[in-house]
């Protein structure tokens, strides 16, 4: 059984369709590229599969790992195994990332049984993970992304990420407004994380960070469906000649 | 670690306001009413003496003549002052001990979680290294039912003990200090509390002493119809320093109580005061019926140079609040400060804030206040920052935010900055926010339930606050914004 | 009783605003809105006979019609919004103004807004005026006012689409000044008013922008230099009556000597009124130890989905700033003066503003 599967996905905000039969599937231990320009729709299939309020699904299907998600709540994909890395990080003042993420990881350790882990214990695990991924540990202790900078709100995803261990991740431009040093920290971190169970959903405009992590599958999304999909060379011929080319086969 | 306050909502199982019961106790209760009369039996209850007794009725007479004050953004029906009794007690004389106290009492405030046993914890067995002693003054109604850790505090030269024993044992600094800081006439609630004020309590620290351990007195309103009174004098002399935690709480009724407090604080050269309040009367229920009129004067002088007072409070409680700690300035070198969590659910109303007073040179005065509007309800920070000509180089920040959770409560903000002094620097800034959807999907992506998310992004939001509290309360006060948001999130 | 009409607005009863006058409370002295202004002094302005009236505004270009609320092209408006913009019901003060006005007229403008937009200077008087102005639909207007001793109360309507810029200047005047400015914005019009004053004996000004129209936008900016004893006293409130409006206040005041600033900013959001952005900032620098401030910047909020802020800060000049000046050479007082001036500069966008604070306006592009 696929972990991800998205079928025939039409999806409306307010009033305008914005995906119109998108179809995805996804296995364990695959990474996918999905990729496109501004406006075609990317982050309106994330948030739609995360459950956002106000992307109405209109037709077509989610399951994640058989799983039906459409009726679900946001924390209830969550527990079936989904995170959204998102595009723009919501800053929550005065909340400590260490609280919000043993707030989350005990969320998720109820749902599966199991009691809350101390918080000793839980701080010593973050700071490994922290040690391995090069943040800095004065991370945890700070408000969740407020006066972050624009890549350390990134990583911090990340962090999250490798933190409640997902079966599918969906990274929504996780390398956008990223130097050079950010998008490896950030690529170490995907590769930590993916292993033979779980798959990478990479949502992104470059090839950039498809040199550090290289995925299995890339696919074009353009108006509202993918038109055209490939393994990972397809990546490098949208960098060299953009997205026209696919426009004009697919044409309205 | 701050991440005891997350980890509390879990530990909260009942949601309701738990300290809503009432105590079946005999109480000998004065009839409604208030005249010359009525205080002189309270005075005569507390064999005070003359001079006492008198100041009391100069203060009722001036109250008569007195007007309510109609300023504060706050509603209600006018209040029958006739129909309040103004003293309840329960019945038989004041116990000598613990082991006197009627033990329905006893059970109260064990229900309420008021350790009134100090010989268990002196004996060490439950005694932690980050459970630091408390000594309470528990006060019931109109008296003061036992004060706790007395003697301990005797040998460092601490008086701790029930406004009316200080009449009786320290006549002289009872006398010196009583109205130096809120006059009779200060305001309408405050000539009123002076006139029939019942018990609350004393605390003079002498020079050069740190007070060992917190005081805190628990005030509960039990007596039906009766008006809660009491009047809370502390003085810090030079160089020492007091942390004082109140704690106040009152059954469910339908009608609303008065409750008209005045606390007065006083330190001297070098010496400082920490007050803390976490406040939670009853507040009514959710359609607004019942709950607590909480009009408050407190305030504090800095009367040494180098002296510190700091308020704190966190007000959860009420149906409506009136109420401005603050502090007057007059000492050079003194610090005052104001840190305030004010959160109104249903049909609560708040109008809450401070008043900082600089009189003396390089003074510093800091404001953090928090208001949070739940429900229906109203909430309103007012505040006075007052530069005086002679305040040279005085300093004063103010940061004041407002959190709105639903599209039908209220949030509002006056401070007023009046500066007469050219090298004084006085700063205020205030924002309002919600509790955004985006905050709320991500929490909700991460897997933490849409109500858990608002508790602790309100936790957040008051995380400056909460750091100035002494930690059981902090971690009290969490829980109390937990239960007070109940429903609030729809 | 027999009616007698108004002077200005001659179908208006005098014998029944006289009534209402009486049936209403004054405004209490050392109360808000009059806590640090003696509201006895401006009853007494109005008490006392003022100076004849001026000519009617001067008008540069085309594009609008001016008259007083007789004239035939005004007539009709003059009688359907005159005392009805600003509610006045229970203002004594507008009440008497009414009464006492030896002068009303209207500015109507008829400009569309993609054309050159005419301009009409209100000239300064110590008489006691009544002013109405139209921005009418998709047209606008610039009002440069000058303002001198006298009583004024302008109503001001922005019809959607309507533009109107408004300069304020307020020179010196030995006089007790009050004026009254009540501006109702409607839909995704725009408001943008500049207020420059300097000293007088006693000058206060109400202004009330209400917006009941959804996106439009207003923007209030303010600077005071005040020395002597001169004491001004400005009320602004911004009430947000309808979603998705803007507003930015934005005050900066210097006072020295013994004068007295008084500033009070609120900002009203209606329940209404979500997706309101609402800031007011006002900063205050004072030069001497005579010198009194005092403001309360409000906010009062009914609505959760808005960005609203405000902020007010009093104290002297930065020493750090005065020392880093001195350091390249230029000498104490011209350090305070250039520190002052940049302060005030930043809410000066117009030179006869600069000039009445005596300041070098700061051009738009830096140079």
């Amino acid at each position: 059984m696929s972990l991800l599967e998205v079928s025939d996905l039409h999806v409306r905000v307010a009033d305008r369709e914005i995906l119109n039969g998108v179809n995805l599937e996804v296995n364990p231990g695959e990474i996918h590229a999905i990729m496109g320009p501004n406006g075609s729709g990317k982050s309106t299939l994330t948030n739609t599969i995360a459950g956002q309020e106000g992307y109405i699904v209109e037709n077509g299907d989610l399951r994640l790992n058989g799983t039906n998600l459409v009726e679900l709540e946001p924390e209830e994909r969550s527990y079936a195994g989904l995170f959204l890395a998102f595009q723009y990080p919501v800053e929550i003042p005065g909340v400590t990332n260490m609280e919000f993420l043993k707030t989350a990881v005990d969320s998720h350790r109820k749902q599966r049984g199991e009691t809350a882990l101390s918080s000793v214990e839980f701080i010593k695990n973050m700071r490994a993970l922290v040690t391995k991924l090069d943040f800095n540990p004065e991370f945890l202790k700070r408000g969740v992304n407020e006066s972050f900078s624009g890549g350390e709100k990134k990583r911090n995803e990340i962090l999250q990420m490798l933190c409640l261990d997902p079966k599918v991740a969906l990274l929504d431009e996780t390398d956008s407004g990223l130097d050079i040093d950010a998008l490896q920290v950030v690529a170490k971190g995907i590769n930590e994380f993916r292993d033979s169970n779980n798959a990478v959903v990479l949502v992104t405009h470059y090839q950039r960070l498809l040199n550090h992590v290289v995925p299995d599958y890339v696919h074009v999304l353009l108006n509202g469906t993918i038109v055209k999909s490939g393994d990972a060379s397809l990546a490098l011929d949208l960098e060299r000649m953009g997205y026209a080319w696919l426009e004009q086969d697919s044409g309205p | 670690m701050s991440n005891n306050i997350a980890t509390t909502p879990e530990e909260l199982i009942s949601k309701e306001y738990t300290a809503g019961f009432v105590t079946d106790i005999e109480t000998e209760t004065l009839p409604p009413g208030l005249s010359e009369e009525v205080v002189r039996e309270i005075s005569r209850k507390k064999a005070e003496p003359e001079w006492l007794t008198e100041w009391r009725l100069d203060a009722l007479r001036r109250w008569e003549k007195m007007e309510e004050p109609t300023w504060a953004h706050v509603k209600f029906p006018p209040i029958d002052y006739q129909a309040i009794s103004y003293f309840a007690a329960p019945k038989g004389d004041k116990p000598k001990s613990l082991d006197e106290v009627d033990p329905e009492l006893l059970r109260t405030y064990k229900k309420l979680g008021i350790p009134l046993h100090e010989q268990k914890i002196l004996a060490g067995v439950e005694e932690e290294p980050s459970q630091p002693r408390v000594a309470v003054d528990a006060v019931f109604d109109s008296v003061s039912i036992t004060t706790t850790f007395k003697e301990t505090l005797k040998e460092h030269g601490v008086v701790f003990c029930s406004f009316s024993e200080a009449v009786q044992s320290h006549p002289d600094l009872v006398k010196k200090y009583l109205g130096s800081v809120v006059p009779k006439t200060d305001n309408f609630y405050a000539a009123l509390n002076s006139a029939v004020f019942s018990d609350g309590s004393f605390v003079y620290v002498p020079k050069g002493v740190r007070c060992p351990m917190e005081l805190s007195t628990y005030f509960r309103i039990n007596a039906e119809n009766t008006g809660q009174f009491e009047r809370t004098l502390i003085i810090a002399d030079e160089g020492s320093y007091v942390s004082y935690l109140e704690g106040c709480t009152a059954p469910m009724r339908d009608e609303n109580q008065l409750h008209a407090a005045v606390v007065e604080l006083i330190a001297l050269d070098d010496a400082q005061i920490k007050y803390s309040t976490v406040q939670n009367w009853y507040p009514g229920d959710e359609n607004g019926v019942g709950g607590i009129y909480n009009f408050v004067t407190k305030r504090g002088t800095c009367r040494g140079a180098r002296s510190h007072i700091s308020w704190t409070q966190v007000e959860t409680g009420s149906a409506i609040t009136w109420k401005y700690p603050s502090v007057i300035l007059r000492g050079d070198d003194s610090i005052g400060e104001f840190y305030s969590v004010a959160l109104t659910n249903n049909r609560q109303q708040a109008d809450t804030g401070t008043k900082m007073t600089h009189i003396g040179r390089n003074t510093k005065s800091t404001i953090i206040s928090k208001g949070i509007s739940a429900g229906h309800s109203s909430n309103a920070y007012r505040g006075l920052v007052r530069m005086n000509p002679g305040a040279r180089d005085a300093r004063n920040y103010t940061q004041c935010d407002s959190l709105l959770i639903g599209s039908e409560c209220a949030a509002h903000t006056f401070p007023y900055i009046e500066s007469r002094r050219q090298d004084a620097i006085v700063e205020h800034e205030a924002t309002t926010t919600r509790v955004s959807d985006d905050q709320l999907f991500m929490c909700r992506q991460r897997g933490i339930e849409p109500e858990k998310a608002v508790s602790m992004i309100v936790n957040g939001f008051c995380r400056d606050v909460f750091r100035e509290l002494p930690m059981e309360f902090a971690v009290e006060a969490s829980k109390l914004l937990e239960v007070s948001l109940e429903g609030a999130v729809g | 009783m027999t009616s007698q009409p108004v002077k200005i607005a001659p179908w208006l009863d005098a014998k029944q605003i006289e009534q209402t006058i009486e049936n209403t409370r004054l405004p209490q002295p050392r109360k808000d809105p009059w806590k640090y202004t003696s509201v006895k002094q401006v009853l007494e302005r109005l008490d006392n006979p003022f100076d004849e009236t001026n000519e009617l505004p001067a008008q540069n270009g085309s594009g609008v019609i001016i008259g007083d609320f007789g004239a035939p092209k005004i007539s009709s408006l003059a009688r359907k919004h005159v005392n009805q913009i600003a509610n006045n019901s229970n203002n004594v003060l507008a009440s008497l103004n009414l009464l006492r006005a030896q002068r009303g007229y209207a500015i109507v403008s008829s400009q569309r807004n993609d054309s050159v937009c005419p301009m009409v200077h209100i000239p300064a008087s110590d008489s006691c005026e009544r002013i109405l102005i139209i921005v009418q639909e998709y047209t606008n207007l610039e009002i440069l006012e000058h303002t001198t001793g006298g009583n004024r109360f302008i109503e001001c309507l922005i019809l959607p689409g309507g533009q109107l810029v408004h300069r304020r200047i307020q020179p010196v005047t030995t006089h007790v000044e009050y004026n009254s400015l009540t501006v109702n914005v409607m839909e995704n019009s725009s408001y943008k008013m500049m207020q420059y004053s300097v000293g007088a004996q006693l000058r206060r000004n109400d202004i009330v922008i209400n917006i009941e129209g959804e996106g439009a936008r207003v923007d209030v900016s303010g600077g005071w230099k005040l020395a002597d004893t001169s004491h001004l006293d400005t009320q602004l409130a911004v009430n947000h009556r309808a979603k998705g409006a803007t507003s930015h206040q934005k005050f900066h005041g210097v006072v020295g000597d013994s004068a007295r600033a008084i500033f009070n900013g609120r900002i009203y959001i209606a329940r209404n009124a979500p997706k309101t952005d609402a800031h007011l900032q006002n900063k205050n620098i004072a030069t001497s130890d005579g010198a009194a401030i005092f403001t309360k910047p409000e906010l009062e909020i009914y609505a959760d989905d808005v960005a609203c802020s405000h902020g007010a800060t009093s104290g002297q000049l930065d020493e750090q700033q005065i020392f880093y000046l001195r350091t390249r050479g230029i000498p104490d007082d011209r350090s305070r003066e250039l520190i002052l001036d940049g302060f005030l500069a930043e809410i000066v966008e117009h030179d006869e503003g600069a000039s009445v604070l005596g300041i070098q306006p700061r051009k738009v592009d830096g140079s």
